[in-house]
């Protein structure tokens, strides 16, 4: 059973594809990354799931509702925070949370103890009278989880939720996310690869309106993983850079400071080859090792193709 | 109407926390008292003011005159406040992010923009009547005369003008992005309104407007509550019309 289901979606500006003939399916209970660089249509793709779009053609399903057809009916068990949420300076956390309950029709004595709740989940319980207004960067980004998920939605879609935040909110909200897992499906978009790769199932990754790949991020990384070697001399690896990248079974050899990334075409010739011309010009090898491609290596590579390696 | 009574309370409380409650109430008490205040003081003000051989008669203010003067002050200031307050209900929350969280929930968008509608107009119409009743104690002690009955009908008049310029407001607040953009718009099609009866008398003579421009004939009696009939029906339908123009376009604006 999938909690979120895409078929064809497509959106149109004008002369402009915003998202052309998406098909995606997250499963339920999962937190599914929803990766793209800007300008992709994820926060497109993200408007049309939370009902505030409509496609130009095909359709989306949320727990099994059209959110064309059903959208008031997939409100209900959506919990969505907008990538830029603004909220009314004038509440308390407290009072906002009431209101966001009321409107998703919590009944009126479970109203209260939901949103303390909620508060202390996302840690502002100490703030719950303070005024909005008042509050920091860190604690409306936490706020706006809170308001998402306060009537228990089967699924929360969260635009960007870690982007304003410093790392010690981003922290926390990860840990909030993933605390989630198993209860709720959470889809989640992030230009911050490393948190999607923390605490992310699987990942779909959006070009240019198209989808180009979904995939668990384990199964993506064995798919799209090239070796990879990491050489770190004594001396400036710009000359070693220079002097590996005309081999044909190597992909790239990029240069930063004493330290050179070498992409490899061919694994055994790497393995063979690359210690020996590590010190052919007398270099002072320090570390060489074999590392596994991050997500960003493979984002880097799926939607910038030519540039693979570069990164 | 899922949501309407839960956005209804948070705007009135809104209109109480960020002082849009005492700024209009201070507006149109200033702008109702400030009108019969300066009528009376006129022939005392004139004669202070002028010196040496220059005379400048005036004659005796009379009800009419206040009621003139507040009529005049009600259709300036009050209005334009009510745009300046109105202006960005819709577009700014649209366009800050507050929209895409409220109207992502099981809400009807209708239940959205009426709340507005409801809380700004009962903040204007109470504003409204307390400027009415504060100069109409004034009126009543400064000048002989003072009748309720057509007072009444002139503020009925002012009232159903404030819920078109309040409908014209958001329905402009819905279709333009700004809030800025929204309040000019709504200020030059209520000065065109207000121009209408003059310019084309069948249309113009239905409008809540022309009530005002009637305040002789209703201070006289020329005037009766017949009369008041088609303007007060006519301003009702056009805020209608603005509105269900407005909830319309909501449902199909992208947030």
């Amino acid at each position: 059973m999938y909690a979120i289901l895409c078929q064809g979606l497509s959106k149109r500006y004008a002369n402009v594809s915003a998202i052309d003939h998406l098909d995606l399916s997250v499963p339920e209970g999962s937190i599914f990354g929803f990766l793209g660089p800007n300008g992709a249509g994820k926060s497109t793709a993200i408007r049309i799931l939370a009902t505030l779009n409509q496609p130009t053609s095909g359709d989306a399903s949320i727990a099994g509702m059209s959110v064309t057809k059903h959208a008031g009916r997939v409100r209900r068990v959506l919990g969505y925070l907008p990538q830029e949420p603004a909220f009314p300076s004038w509440m308390s956390a407290r009072e906002f949370l009431e209101f966001a309950a009321a409107l998703s029709e919590v009944p009126a004595r479970e109203r209260r103890p939901r949103a303390a709740e909620a508060l202390d989940l996302v840690g502002l319980g100490d703030a719950a009278t303070r005024r909005i207004g008042g509050f920091s960067g860190g604690m409306k980004g936490r706020l706006g989880i809170a308001q998402a998920l306060i009537h228990r939605p089967a699924v929360m879609i969260l635009d960007e939720p870690v982007s304003t935040l410093d790392p010690l909110g981003r922290r926390d909200v990860l840990r909030i996310i993933a605390g989630l897992r198993g209860t709720t499906t959470v889809f989640l978009s992030s230009h911050i690869l490393d948190d999607i790769d923390r605490v992310c199932d699987q990942v779909a990754i959006l070009a240019a309106g198209r989808l180009i790949v979904q995939e668990t991020i384990t199964r993506l990384k064995e798919r799209y993983a090239r070796p990879t070697f990491v050489i770190e001399i004594a001396e400036d690896a710009a000359s070693l850079a220079a002097s590996l990248s005309p081999h044909p079974w190597i992909a790239s050899a990029t240069a930063d400071g004493r330290t050179v990334r070498v992409l490899a075409r061919d694994l055994a010739r790497a393995e063979r080859e690359l210690p020996r011309l590590a010190l052919a010009g007398g270099n002072t090898l320090i570390r060489y090792e074999q590392v596994l491609p991050s997500l960003e290596d493979i984002f880097v590579r799926l939607v910038q193709p030519g540039k693979e390696g570069a990164a | 109407m899922n949501g309407y009574l839960t956005l209804t309370r948070k705007e009135l409380r809104e209109s109480l926390a960020t002082y849009r409650v005492l700024i209009a109430a201070a507006v149109f008490l200033i702008a109702g008292i400030s009108g019969p205040l300066l009528t009376h003081m006129l022939p005392d003000l004139i004669r202070h003011s002028t010196t040496g051989n220059i005379k400048i008669i005036v004659g005796k203010q009379t009800v009419v005159d206040a009621v003139d003067a507040y009529l005049s002050n009600m259709a300036q200031l009050p209005i334009l406040a009510a745009i300046l307050l109105a202006m960005g209900a819709v577009a700014e929350e649209r366009a800050h992010g507050v929209g895409a969280m409220v109207l992502s929930r099981p809400i009807a968008r209708s239940a959205y923009l009426l709340a507005k509608l409801t809380g700004y107009g009962l903040v204007l119409l109470g504003a409204l009547a307390l400027g009415a009743i504060a100069a109409f104690y004034y009126i009543a002690l400064l000048f002989a005369d003072a009748r309720l009955g057509p007072y009444l009908a002139i503020n009925l008049g002012l009232a159903v003008t404030l819920l078109d310029v309040l409908a014209i407001t958001l329905l402009c607040g819905t279709l333009l992005p700004s809030g800025v953009a929204a309040g000019g718009v709504a200020f030059v099609l209520f000065i065109a309104l207000s121009t209408l009866p003059a310019l084309w008398s069948p249309l113009g003579d239905n409008l809540p407007m022309s009530i005002t421009g009637h305040a002789h004939a209703l201070l006289s009696g020329a005037w009766g509550a017949g009369d008041l009939l088609g303007p007060v029906l006519g301003g009702l339908l056009l805020a209608a019309v603005c509105s269900g123009a407005a909830c319309l376009a909501l449902a199909r604006r992208e947030v």
